[in-house]
């Protein structure tokens, strides 16, 4: 048997008696494989003990990171927020002046700042083992939805709606899909409630409803 | 063997599961033969659970399992494969095709539920108060094991799965090529585990001789 997945055109994936290569486990885990290369690392893991386990390992490792870093980075917002303004202001300063000066003496590419983008709230269809908890976003602020297209039909456009939980229409858009995905910003959040993401083909046909959390952090 | 260092642990020389030859087995199975049976449950029995609980969690697990195999049997008896070199694809769309199921029957009956009490619209497990504590421990577990690895291991494992950055967008960021990128990830996802592990260790506490106990982490 042999298996051979390509990527950009590199064969990368392993052949007769090998296993999968890491960054196609990481890929998979992350919902990145698809077509072909997905349908034949799935029939590798149907029958394959070692990647199962490798899997599992690899889906724990993200979801701890992910819970992990969630808490970690918003608290060191907070902190740096509770600051006295005088103290905000100086630090402020003092750090525009030396990023100025970085900046005229070396490469701007290089120093592009380790910032947090907007919330990213990821919604899958169903994933039992490592999301016990519904997608939550935070209460009136913007966000970024992501919704897991995989396993749909594909098509070039998708209408989004959000209703909440007395089915009154919160939100709708229409967005093209990037790598199996489909992304929407919501620049003025959403207030506390429950809601469902409704995905819906070209011709209105309802595909997915995925269920969305919206509370304080 | 690879040239950057990486692939090797992972795409190592550890043999597959030796296969059946597929063809054979599905002939037995076509004969009705138990041991034919048999065979198709050992060889995807695990992969099969693992799949179908990674998708849809645990619940009904020992039914689903249990309806696909039924399902792959009759329909081999049927001679609905074609082709018995395929079995593992034909498993896979099986499985495949429960998974979608199980999720449109969630869709519907939460529609159904929705429509019949309009206070309910979901559960949300967050609120039951084990769950809940269960999971606040491992995100404390998960926050004070990323406090303790070096911050660019932190920084690579953040851009990486939290904010999901290709590992061009990662490399140009923080001055890393492709390999020392593809090193220090590995290197982090191994420290970060090993964290992880001493810290569950740590937890546990002698209980009788044979016997290790559970007890809640402090602070």
């Amino acid at each position: 048997m042999v298996f051979v997945l390509l990527k950009e055109g590199t064969a990368l994936q392993f052949a007769d008696d090998r296993h999968a290569a890491d960054e196609v486990m990481e890929r998979y885990s992350m919902d990145r494989l698809a077509g072909q290369e997905l349908a034949e690392f799935e029939e590798h893991l149907l029958v394959c003990e070692p990647c199962q386990d490798r899997l599992a390992r690899e889906d724990s490792i993200r979801c701890r990171v992910r819970d992990g870093a969630a808490i970690l980075l918003p608290r060191r917002a907070e902190v740096l927020w509770q600051w006295p303004k005088w103290q905000r202001l100086v630090w402020a300063l003092g750090l525009v002046a030396a990023g100025v000066l970085i900046f005229a003496g070396s490469q701007w590419q290089s120093l592009r700042p380790f910032a947090a983008p907007r919330a990213v709230i990821l919604l899958r269809a169903t994933r039992g083992t490592e999301n016990p908890t519904l997608a939550a976003a935070p209460t009136d602020r913007a966000f970024i939805l992501m919704l897991d297209l995989s396993g749909l039909q594909p098509f070039s456009e998708y209408g989004i709606e959000i209703v909440d939980s007395a089915g009154k229409s919160a939100f709708q858009s229409k967005a093209r899909p990037q790598n199996d995905r489909l992304q929407t910003i919501l620049t003025r959040g959403l207030p506390a409630g429950t809601y469902f993401v409704r995905l819906y083909s070209p011709a209105l046909e309802l595909l997915r409803e995925y269920p969305l959390i919206v509370r304080g952090v | 063997m690879t040239a950057n260092g990486i692939a090797e642990d992972a795409a190592d020389d550890r043999p597959v599961h030796a296969q059946p030859g597929w063809a054979e087995l599905v002939e037995k199975i076509r004969r009705n033969e138990p041991d034919g049976l048999e065979e198709l449950y050992r060889v995807f029995s695990r992969g099969v659970r693992f799949y179908l609980c990674r998708q849809l969690g645990p619940q009904d697990l020992d039914d689903r399992v249990h309806d696909t195999f039924l399902i792959v049997a009759q329909a081999i008896q049927r001679g609905e494969l074609r082709e018995p070199d395929r079995l593992m694809g034909y498993v896979r769309t099986i499985v495949r095709r429960q998974v979608a199921a199980q999720i449109e029957d969630n869709v519907l009956s939460r529609r159904q539920q929705f429509d019949l009490d309009w206070g309910l619209a979901v559960k949300d497990t967050g609120s039951d108060p084990e769950q809940a504590a269960i999971r606040r421990e491992n995100q404390q577990l998960a926050v004070r094991v990323l406090k303790n690895i070096a911050p660019r291991d932190r920084e690579i494992l953040i851009r990486f799965y939290l904010w999901e950055q290709p590992a061009g967008q990662i490399c140009t960021e923080m001055g890393l090529t492709d390999t020392q990128f593809r090193l220090l990830k590995s290197r982090a996802k191994a420290r970060f585990g090993e964290l992880g592990r001493r810290k569950v260790t740590k937890r546990l506490v002698p209980f009788g001789e044979n016997n290790w106990r559970e007890i809640p982490l402090k602070g």
